[in-house]
């Protein structure tokens, strides 16, 4: 079945077809929904809210894009209301707190994987957190970041840098502790 | 270098699977068919307005066999005309007739009068002056009193219904038919309904003393003898009040679809029937807020149509003016009305996503209205009452700056919404003074896609009212 026949079913409501699609974009919108709350029952909170707006929404998708574009849009749209909704993140969606860290001049290009590099992610307050995934995974502008969460472009802008470069220090140290673990299993 | 970073950061993130757990697809599932069977419960709310509106046009298309206008019925028969056509005045008719008809040959036409009624007209052919075809009278009460036979008019002797003024002898009870009868019965009422409520978009009201006084006046109206009815006072008509109410509601929002980048979340602590809702988020708890409500209103019968009603009103509400028109029928009304609304800074405010910072904000919101309301009469100073009514609402929101910092944020949004909802009160109105209960129910629901969600709102409200005029 292609994309186009999916469409057609899940907006004629029919379950099975519905199924299909979920299970076709259900791994990478987790993945997405993970990368913005801090825990797997928070992310599967979102992935359903996220997937139930899609499939009654499915009328007003306009097949101008990928389907899987669209769907992603709303998984972050939900994800972020969430975390606006949720008493316990929105606490931490302060963007007027103090730095955490100087930022760090030097860049590198982690040799963390993939989970491990999300994890650091995930460890950051959940403002800086919001904000790296929106600008740096997500690829928003600093403009659209700064309308969708009702903050200035400039407090936008300093919350990246300062994400990014808290980020690059936990990997830093995360890749010295690995290096420091291969070097103690070599000298056994 | 930085991009490098970027780079790899985005195709990690981008590249980073879960699969989720076997009952989240459950949860969905579950939470889809609960919304189709929403949905389908809904769907309900149009019809039942729809099936109210029927009845009430089977009522009403029920009533039509009573006239809609006063009908024009003689008070009292000319003395001389309450005589049953004699054999002998009916041939006589006919002979007048058959005269008009082709006047003598040589007759000068400019003697002949100029004027219809001047010409012998048959006593059958005034049906204002109908008498029963036949006799019939069983009882001397109804006997028809003897009067001058056609024939013992003179030729120029001017007709008598033209000239007739009607006698001011009281002591003489007037003949009376049994069609006469019905038409004064139905007069009597109209003239009963002329004084009652005056149903605003808002409530009802009787004004006791007004009713009073046009039963009087119709009593006094039927003890003379005029063969006319009395021309429409309109000034007399015109009624006007002033209102003051408090009242009590809660909305609780729901959660719904949002896929604006712009989502906001706006908590609104006051409510009316006719403004309803703003943008909400989901999963709130109830909003509840209290109002005060003036107004005035005026009401006028219709010089054409008396069982018309027309009604305009101005309220302050909620930091919202509101006119309305609309027009009433007896016991249903139905109304349009209009409003504008501003609401200042301390009444509206919004949490923007990601922001735990409350952000105030200006609302400028119109909309429109329509409703159908029907009353009960329990008796002259209670009235029960139903209002039935849907609307749309279209409403533009910005932020004032919460902080120097923040900057100003516009909103581009416009919310449209499409609401109905219920009403019903009760009121007692002893003088020209009145106060009713009223309790309303209305349930919203957003237009456009991108906007928020559904919402219930119900609420309570005690009105106050005083008749202005017109005054004893």
């Amino acid at each position: 079945m292609n994309e186009k026949e999916l469409l057609r079913k899940c907006r004629k409501k029919d379950r099975t077809a519905q199924k299909l699609l979920y299970d076709s974009y259900a791994p990478e919108m987790l993945g997405i929904c993970y990368r913005y709350t801090k825990s797997m029952d928070d992310a599967e909170d979102v992935l359903q809210e996220g997937f139930v707006k899609c499939f009654t929404q499915l009328d007003k998708f306009r097949e101008e894009g990928p389907l899987g574009a669209w769907i992603r849009s709303i998984m972050v749209t939900t994800a972020v209301s969430y975390l606006r909704k949720n008493s316990r993140y929105r606490n931490q969606m302060d963007f007027s707190a103090p730095a955490l860290h100087p930022v760090l001049d030097e860049v590198a290009t982690p040799a963390l994987g993939t989970a491990e590099l999300m994890e650091c992610v995930r460890r950051l307050p959940a403002g800086y957190q919001t904000v790296f995934n929106l600008v740096g995974i997500e690829g928003y502008s600093h403009d659209e970041v700064a309308k969708l969460l009702g903050i200035s472009v400039q407090t936008s802008r300093s919350q990246y840098s300062r994400a990014r470069g808290q980020l690059i220090q936990w990997i830093k140290e995360a890749e010295m502790e690995m290096d420091e673990n291969i070097a103690s299993v070599k000298n056994k | 270098m930085n991009k490098d970073f970027d780079e790899h950061m985005r195709k990690e993130g981008d590249g980073f699977r879960l699969q989720p757990r076997e009952e989240v697809w459950t949860r969905i599932e579950a939470e889809l068919d609960a919304k189709k069977e929403r949905r389908r419960i809904l769907w309900y709310w149009w019809v039942l307005p729809i099936l109210l509106a029927g009845v009430w046009g089977s009522y009403a298309l029920l009533q039509q066999n009573i006239p809609s206008t006063t009908p024009k019925i003689e008070k009292e028969l000319p003395k001389q005309y309450t005589t049953h056509p004699t054999p002998d005045a009916e041939s006589n008719i006919q002979m007048h007739q058959t005269d008009n008809a082709s006047p003598a040959a040589g007759t000068d036409k400019a003697a002949l009068p100029n004027s219809r009624a001047a010409v012998r007209t048959p006593l059958r052919t005034n049906t204002s002056n109908r008498l029963p075809e036949k006799s019939k009278f069983t009882s001397s009460t109804q006997a028809p009193r003897p009067g001058k036979a056609l024939s013992e008019r003179a030729d120029n002797e001017p007709n008598e219904i033209e000239n007739y003024v009607p006698a001011k002898d009281k002591s003489e009870k007037p003949f009376i038919t049994n069609q006469q009868k019905h038409a004064n019965q139905v007069q009597n009422e109209l003239a009963e309904k002329k004084a009652e409520d005056f149903i605003s978009s808002e409530e009802s009201f009787t004004n006791t003393s007004e009713s009073e006084q046009s039963i009087e006046i119709v009593n006094t109206e039927r003890e003379q003898t005029t063969p006319k009815p009395d021309k429409p006072n309109l000034k007399k008509d015109v009624r006007w009040r002033i209102l003051a109410g408090i009242g009590r509601h809660t909305y609780t929002p729901k959660a719904g679809p949002g896929l604006s980048t712009n989502d906001m979340q706006s908590s609104e602590p006051l409510f009316n029937p006719t403004n309803p809702g703003s943008n909400s988020a989901s999963n709130t708890p109830p909003q509840p807020g209290t109002g005060f409500m003036v107004g005035i209103e005026r009401a006028q019968s219709l010089k054409a149509h008396p069982r018309w009603e027309w009604q305009a009103g101005i309220h302050y509400q909620y930091q919202t003016v509101q006119v309305s028109t609309g027009q009433r029928r007896d016991s249903t009304l139905l109304l349009v009305n209009m409003g504008a609304g501003f609401s200042n800074n301390r009444s509206a405010y919004y949490y923007l996503p990601g922001s735990a910072n409350k952000q105030v904000g200006r609302q400028h919101r119109i909309h429109l209205q329509t409703g159908m309301g029907w009353h009960l009469h329990q008796n002259r100073k209670w009235t029960l009452q139903g209002l039935v009514y849907g609307g749309v609402v279209l409403s533009a929101d910005y932020l004032v700056p919460h902080t120097p910092q923040t900057g100003y944020v516009p909103v581009k949004n416009v919310l449209n919404k499409a609401y109905y909802g219920l009403e019903t009160g009760i009121r007692f109105q002893p003088k020209a003074w009145g106060i009713g209960l009223y309790g309303q129910t209305n349930l919203s629901s957003s237009v456009k896609s991108n906007l928020l969600s559904n919402q219930y709102w119900r609420g309570a409200e005690l009105r106050i009212n005083y008749q202005l005029s017109p005054k004893k």
